[in-house]
């Protein structure tokens, strides 16, 4: 019933919530998983799927918006709080800090799924984001060292002939280097290029405007 | 489920003991508000399941009945906290109402050091025993000469709480004035929820005026000469059958 390419894990200390979120998320056909505490949830092994994390604030070994903080540096899914005394300023901090939605209990259907739904759309765009990053990483770590030469001053606009003479080679060569970057980075066009060498963050040391730049 | 019941009702003791008013009634609100929000969630969850092509009758079923678990746990929070206003009459005793009142000071000495009020306390001498839940009326106490003490936090100095103890016919009336600011709405003040305290919930007075009234006494505000507030509590000096 429930659909296995996404997942929802629930951190309340209270076993009642954790049954009737579980339920409720069944009943939108989206699986659950549930931890009693910050720390269980931290170890447990996890699903590698788009997810979103509903975290109670008050929990019983580390305050929510304490552990949003920790988890903050690694991938982690995207956080919908749940309180039983919703305070303006955890709000506050915690939506700064990144979260989806802070829901004061009880909280109504609605709210609880529009929430989800965004925190795993973001999820999956977060996740599509990174995979294309791994496999851009992956193709440019196979240029030649004089490929990793042309590409910043190809993405930079110089003319072919600007480029050649900026490396001293002809600018014959030049063009067949400048062929094997795009077709080795599987880039459509020089457009497409100068987007990923955006992507990577590869600096562009030259510009046409400058001309030749310092030899 | 029991579980949770009797960790609720040590949580509950323990801030009876311990905590003021307003923390008791935060943990009040927090009890019924986690099985309200299963219920509320459990009743979407069964909605769902009614409404589904075909209806999952099973699963709806095994919802209503947590929506009827939790809700029931939820009355029950409200239960026990009216046996522990009204009903509990087993824990009186007949006791000095000094010997309570002694004990509470103490309690009080370091918060009073740290807000600089200095108590005095006044009592007649030669004041019958009364039958009194000795924690309750020093959880009144502690409320009334609290509230007296924050009150006084706006003036610089000269801040005293006083605590007066006498016998007017067949009772024994308690007063405890400030003088800070006054009050704006003596009638409202002792309604569950009024508050003028950023942080308060407005149970304090509703329920001290509710332990109060459960012992056969009243509980009411006047105006303090030259200015503050005086809160006065009676306790009866013949115990009254409850009806």
């Amino acid at each position: 019933m429930t659909t296995d390419d996404h997942v929802v894990f629930v951190v309340d200390d209270d076993a009642r919530i954790r049954e009737a979120l579980s339920e409720l998320l069944e009943s939108h056909g989206i699986r659950a998983v549930t931890f009693g505490s910050a720390g269980e949830y931290v170890r447990a092994d996890k699903p590698d799927l788009p997810s979103s994390l509903i975290l109670d604030v008050e929990l019983p070994d580390i305050n929510g918006l304490d552990l949003q903080k920790q988890i903050a540096d690694g991938d982690h899914p995207p956080v919908i709080f749940i309180t039983g005394h919703g305070d303006i300023p955890s709000s506050v901090r915690a939506i700064k800090d990144g979260a989806v939605d802070f829901l004061t209990k009880p909280f109504s259907d609605d709210d609880l799924m529009r929430a989800v739904r965004t925190g795993l759309a973001q999820d999956r765009e977060a996740r599509l984001e990174r995979a294309e990053m791994t496999a851009l990483q992956e193709r440019y770590s196979v240029l030649t060292p004089r490929e990793r030469d042309v590409l910043p001053l190809v993405v930079s606009g110089l003319l072919n002939k600007q480029a050649a003479a900026e490396l001293g080679i002809s600018e014959v060569t030049l063009q067949i280097h400048r062929r094997n970057v795009l077709q080795k980075m599987g880039a459509a066009s020089l457009a497409d290029l100068v987007r990923m060498a955006e992507k990577l963050q590869i600096p562009i040391t030259h510009s046409r405007r400058a001309g030749k730049g310092e030899p | 489920m029991q579980g949770t019941l009797r960790e609720a009702q040590e949580k509950l003791a323990r801030a009876t003991q311990a905590a003021s008013l307003a923390e008791l009634s935060a943990s009040v609100a927090h009890e019924v508000n986690q099985p309200l929000a299963a219920v509320v969630a459990n009743a979407h969850a069964c909605q769902r399941w009614l409404t589904a092509e075909p209806p999952n009758l099973e699963r709806a079923q095994k919802t209503v009945e947590r929506i009827i678990r939790d809700a029931n746990a939820a009355a029950d929070v409200v239960s026990r906290i009216r046996a522990l206003f009204r009903q509990s009459t087993d824990a009186r005793v007949f006791a000095a109402l000094e010997g309570a009142i002694a004990e509470v000071r103490n309690l009080m000495a370091e918060e009073a050091s740290r807000h600089h009020v200095q108590i005095d306390v006044e009592i007649e001498s030669d004041l019958p025993p009364v039958a009194l839940d000795r924690v309750q009326i020093q959880q009144v106490l502690i409320n009334l000469m609290r509230n007296g003490m924050e009150a006084m936090d706006t003036i610089a100095d000269d801040k005293v709480l006083a605590v007066r103890v006498r016998r007017m016919a067949d009772m024994i009336q308690t007063e405890i004035s400030d003088c800070g600011p006054g009050i704006a709405f003596p009638d409202r003040m002792f309604e569950p929820f009024y508050t003028t305290k950023e942080q308060g919930m407005g149970m304090g007075l509703a329920i001290c005026r509710s332990i109060v009234e459960s012992h056969g006494g009243r509980l009411w505000a006047e105006k303090n000469e030259p200015r503050g507030a005086a809160f006065i509590f009676t306790l009866p000096i013949e115990m009254r059958s409850a009806s």
